[in-house]
């Protein structure tokens, strides 16, 4: 736009189309700034009056010469006696006398160019009959320039036809009063081609003529006063005189700056304006063409330029400043600087330019809001009633004004489900902002701290608020905490962060949860355990003691110890049951094969009691799970346990560990077989289950309360484990463990220090 | 040695009586946790077996009170109904010297009791120390099984040595740790096992050879030591 408006307004400058206006400018200023003219022009009119005096018109030219001799007398320093005389007289002696007058001053005399020329000539050069033109101190050209208004506000002070050069016949009156060419002719630069020039004629040097007389202004003496001796020669004396018609319908006449379209001047008094304007060195310059560009498009990238930085409003105040600081610099140049540099396009481009960027602003911001409310609105909605949109219709600024006021509707939606939703949160709930201080709480939020901070929590920071909040030391990584109230409460304290859309952190949710009554059932249980591993397991050990220091019947000891061992069995399952099932898992690299090591050496006794051949791992590196030793060995013993009771004595029980490396990833294996008794399938498929044990004639005497099984299934799959079991009647049971091995690599080096042993 | 029995079951406290008694210990049963606390401002025992659950003070309670009311407090085994593993290590931690889970067997209550005064009431001598078929020859720091050598770096010596002197006795991790290691922190968790599990096969630490090394739930190693069927070896005090 900056670039195309630039082109315009230059083309528009060099092209002359705001000329019309800024003639106006031009002929405004032009008179602000007019003033008289020199003392020293004189001119000598050919009025009404003369011609009333001496007759019709043409004159004889006795008449000149009578004049010219008249003139002689009062000795005046040059005449231009602008009055074309281009036509030899019938009577040679006549032309002859006139020569004579004419010398007796320095006078110049006009030549015309008469366009078109005789014979299809394109013009033709009429000079003084040659007596005259002899006589003659010069001859130069009148001719006139008009503008497309026809108003004169210029003159060419050289003319070149073919190979000679005509000056201006006042530049020629000018070099009469300083000797060398004036000033302004010399300053006057040739332009390459004057416009509305016959072919064959060349103006150059072109002057703003600098009016400064209105019709009437300059000292004029009347043609038929002078002849007649009646003007005092002190008048005449040493001026410069101009000789022409001013009489009505006698002459040329012209429009000028000064005539404002009403009054016309005549020739005579134009040249006068001329001659001051060069003797005075007043004389306007056009501005040149690079000059001229740039006068015309600085300002214009001032205001451009403001677009881009400014605001609306000061772009335009910088829009109507540049206009007037163009305007005033345009008429000060002309009246103090004597340059005539039109400001008119430059004004009419910002007058286009401004108004054309608004819009297009208008028509951007426009375009951009109708664009992100069209993807708000594409948008997924988190409100399933947010989906009635109705497509927007009608004209386009009511469509924009739909999309805002839905996309407003969806926001106020937004608003009211968020409270809605963090108010219907059934734990004390506060959100809070980047600073740390609470934004929003809801109900239950406001009841605790109300209880517990005696305040409301908006506005307050959290940790002033929790204060009263005692924590409970947490497990690392964990996300939630515990807290303690002063009243017993205890919370479970979780903060989530919250996030911008574009990743950047907004604040943070902090929930409690009342686990209260959660903590009071998990006393419960504890009391429960409690109950079962110590108030029914004591009367069991008292009644083994009791067996033990008095004398019962041999067969009888044997059965009540068999039932106080299995209620002992019975209490001490259901604890590490239930805790296999309910307590955090204390994880650290643990060694499968010693663990196998340590159920076989826990069972020795009783598989050597069966005299049981008993089949050990033998990897010799550790295979590492990561796991709870403890659990994992009870796991192996249990199953150890049951391998050693379901087989005759004489049998073979294997425990081997090793690493599955077919599977991806590789993974620990832990097998159990034996070679017992067996059972079918379908009991194989439900050995996990809870009290359930091997039926049948033969199992009966065999202790165990059937909750080991559930106990090895609910530790294997707290490791992220499985189990499997494969059992034929009469072949044997062989369980499966197989474990997530864990990938250790720094495990530690033996240490090679033998050496320093033996030192 | 004299030793106080804590039990508020009379028939289980006649029954550890008898056993105590028979080995050559001179007991006094106490049925309260005030009594014992009463009969310990007065009287000086070598060795406190205490019940776990008592109904007015649990045996921890009665150790935290020695700790902080006696000079020198004597060394504490825990009885206790408790099945769970965690449970006797808080009992561990809390600073008593061992535990035996009821039932107890005779045996192993004998063993355990015979470690802990060994212990208090050290009597040692000699530069080579004899366990069974093991003998330790500290200057040379050689371990030979029935005269066989067995080839043990420094630090298995070292481990090895404190766990045959504490034979019934569980020992910490941190004990182990110090004992061996020095007191240098920060040691891979796995490294003491790594050691213990090489200790295990060079030594042959298995029921079939007479010892048997078993962990402490997440606590430390005790080594025990065996008869022909595999029953914890009473040893005479």
């Amino acid at each position: 736009m900056a670039a195309l408006s630039s082109i315009v307004l230059l083309l528009a400058v060099l092209g002359g189309a705001a000329t019309r206006l800024d003639n106006l400018f031009y002929d405004a200023m032009t008179r602000l700034s007019a003033r008289p003219p020199s003392a020293d022009i004189v001119v000598v009119a050919i009025d009404n009056r003369s011609i009333a005096e001496i007759g019709r018109w043409p004159w004889p030219r006795s008449e000149h010469a009578t004049l010219l001799r008249r003139l002689a007398e009062a000795k005046p320093r040059a005449v231009a006696y602008d009055v074309l005389l281009v036509d030899p007289d019938r009577d040679p002696a006549v032309d002859a006398d006139l020569a004579a007058a004419v010398a007796l001053t320095p006078t110049l005399l006009p030549a015309s160019f008469d366009v078109p020329g005789r014979d299809g000539a394109p013009y033709e050069i009429a000079l003084p009959v040659r007596p005259l033109r002899a006589a003659a101190a010069g001859v130069g050209h009148v001719n006139v320039a008009f503008d497309a208004d026809g108003v004169v506000r210029r003159a060419f002070l050289s003319q070149h036809a073919g190979d000679q050069e005509w000056p201006h016949l006042m530049e020629l009156m000018a070099r009469q009063t300083g000797g060398g060419p004036s000033p302004t002719w010399r300053a006057a630069r040739p332009p390459a081609a004057a416009p509305d020039t016959p072919p064959g004629i060349v103006r150059t040097r072109p002057v703003m003529v600098a009016y400064g007389a209105r019709p009437g202004d300059i000292r004029t003496v009347s043609f038929v006063d002078l002849m007649r001796g009646e003007t005092p020669a002190e008048v005449l004396r040493d001026r410069l005189v101009l000789v022409g018609a001013t009489a009505d319908g006698l002459g040329d006449r012209y429009a000028t700056p000064l005539s404002g379209g009403e009054e016309v001047m005549p020739g005579v008094e134009m040249q006068a304006n001329l001659l001051d304007t060069l003797l005075s060195g007043r004389a306007v310059r056009p501005l040149d063409r690079t000059p001229l560009a740039l006068f015309a498009l600085a300002p214009l990238w001032v205001v451009l330029a403001g677009f881009l930085v400014l605001r609306p409003r000061a772009n335009l105040a910088l829009g109507l400043a540049v206009a007037a600081v163009v305007l005033i610099g345009s008429g000060l140049l002309l009246v103090f600087g004597r340059i005539w540099a039109p400001p008119a396009a430059t004004l009419v481009a910002l007058a286009l330019v401004l108004p054309l960027w608004s819009w297009r602003r208008l028509e951007a911001s426009s375009a951009f809001m109708t664009t992100e409310l069209r993807r708000f609105a594409a948008e997924p909605d988190v409100l399933p009633t947010g989906a009635a949109t109705a497509r927007p219709a009608g004209e386009v600024i009511a469509q924009q004004m739909d999309l805002m006021e839905a996309a407003l509707e969806q926001a106020r939606d937004l608003r009211r489900f968020l409270h809605d939703v963090i108010q219907g949160l059934p734990d004390a709930t506060v959100v809070l902002a980047a600073d740390g201080k609470v934004l929003v709480a809801n109900r239950a939020a406001e009841n605790l701290f109300a209880a517990i901070a005696g305040r409301a929590p908006v506005g307050e920071t959290l940790d002033h608020l929790a204060a009263a909040l005692t924590p409970q030391p947490a497990a690392d990584g964990e996300v939630e905490t515990e807290a303690t109230a002063p009243d017993g409460r205890t919370f479970v304290v979780r903060r989530t962060p919250l996030l911008t859309a574009r990743g950047g952190r907004a604040g943070e949710i902090v929930r409690y949860a009342d686990v209260t009554s959660l903590k009071a059932a998990g006393r419960q249980r504890e009391d429960i355990l409690q109950l079962l591993t110590h108030d029914m397991r004591s009367p069991q050990v008292s009644i083994l003691a009791l067996l033990d220091n008095h004398p019962v019947a041999p067969d009888l000891s044997t059965r009540l110890r068999g039932y106080a061992r299995r209620t002992l069995d019975l209490a001490d399952d259901f604890v590490h049951l239930s805790r296999a099932e309910t307590a955090s898992l204390t994880t650290e690299p643990v060694d499968m094969v010693e663990v196998a090591l340590d159920a076989l050496d826990d069972l020795w006794p009783q598989s050597q009691a069966k005299s049981l051949m008993v089949n050990g791992p033998d990897a010799d590196t550790p295979l590492l799970v990561a796991g709870d030793r403890g659990l994992l060995t009870r796991t192996l013993i249990n199953l150890l346990d049951n391998a050693i009771k379901y087989t005759e004595p004489g049998g073979r029980i294997t425990c081997d560990v090793r690493l599955d490396e077919s599977r991806s990833p590789p993974r620990v294996v832990c097998t159990i077989a034996d070679t017992g008794r067996g059972m079918p399938p379908e009991e194989a498929a439900q050995v996990f289950e809870r009290f359930r044990r091997a039926r049948g004639e033969a199992n009966r005497g065999v202790s165990g309360a059937g909750l080991g099984l559930a106990f090895v299934q609910t530790v294997v799959q707290r490791h992220g484990g499985a189990i499997t079991c494969e059992s034929r009647p009469g072949e044997g049971t062989r369980f499966e463990i197989v474990l997530p091995r864990l990938d250790q690599p720094d495990e530690p080096e033996p240490e090679s220090d033998s050496l320093a042993a033996l030192g | 040695m004299r030793i106080a029995i804590l039990e508020d079951d009379d028939v289980q406290a006649a029954a550890v009586n008898q056993l105590l008694a028979g080995a050559g210990h001179a007991c006094q049963p106490f049925m309260t946790g005030r009594a014992l606390v009463a009969a310990l401002r007065r009287d000086t025992f070598d060795l406190l077996v205490l019940d776990w659950n008592v109904p007015d003070m649990s045996g921890v309670e009665i150790i935290g009170w020695t700790r902080r009311n006696m000079p020198a407090p004597p060394p504490v085994l825990l009885l206790t109904s408790r099945a769970d593993e965690g449970d006797v290590v808080t009992a561990l931690n809390a600073g008593a010297d061992d535990y035996v889970t009821k039932p107890a067997q005779p045996s192993v209550l004998l063993a355990r009791v015979a470690a802990l005064l060994r212990r208090a009431y050290p009597d040692r001598g000699g530069g080579v120390e004899t366990f069974g078929a093991y003998r330790f020859n500290l200057a040379a720091q050689v371990v030979t099984i029935d005269d066989e050598p067995i080839a043990l770096t420094a630090k298995e010596f070292g481990l090895a040595l404190q766990l045959f002197r504490n034979t019934h006795r569980a020992l910490s991790r941190t004990h182990l740790l110090e004992a061996v290691w020095g007191r240098n922190p920060d040691l891979p968790s796995r490294t003491l096992d790594m050691h213990v599990s090489r200790v295990r096969s060079k030594l042959r630490l298995r029921p079939e050879n007479g010892f048997r090394l078993t962990p402490v739930y997440s606590y430390g190693y005790r080594l025990e030591r065996l008869d022909g069927d595999g029953d914890t070896l009473a040893e005479a005090s």
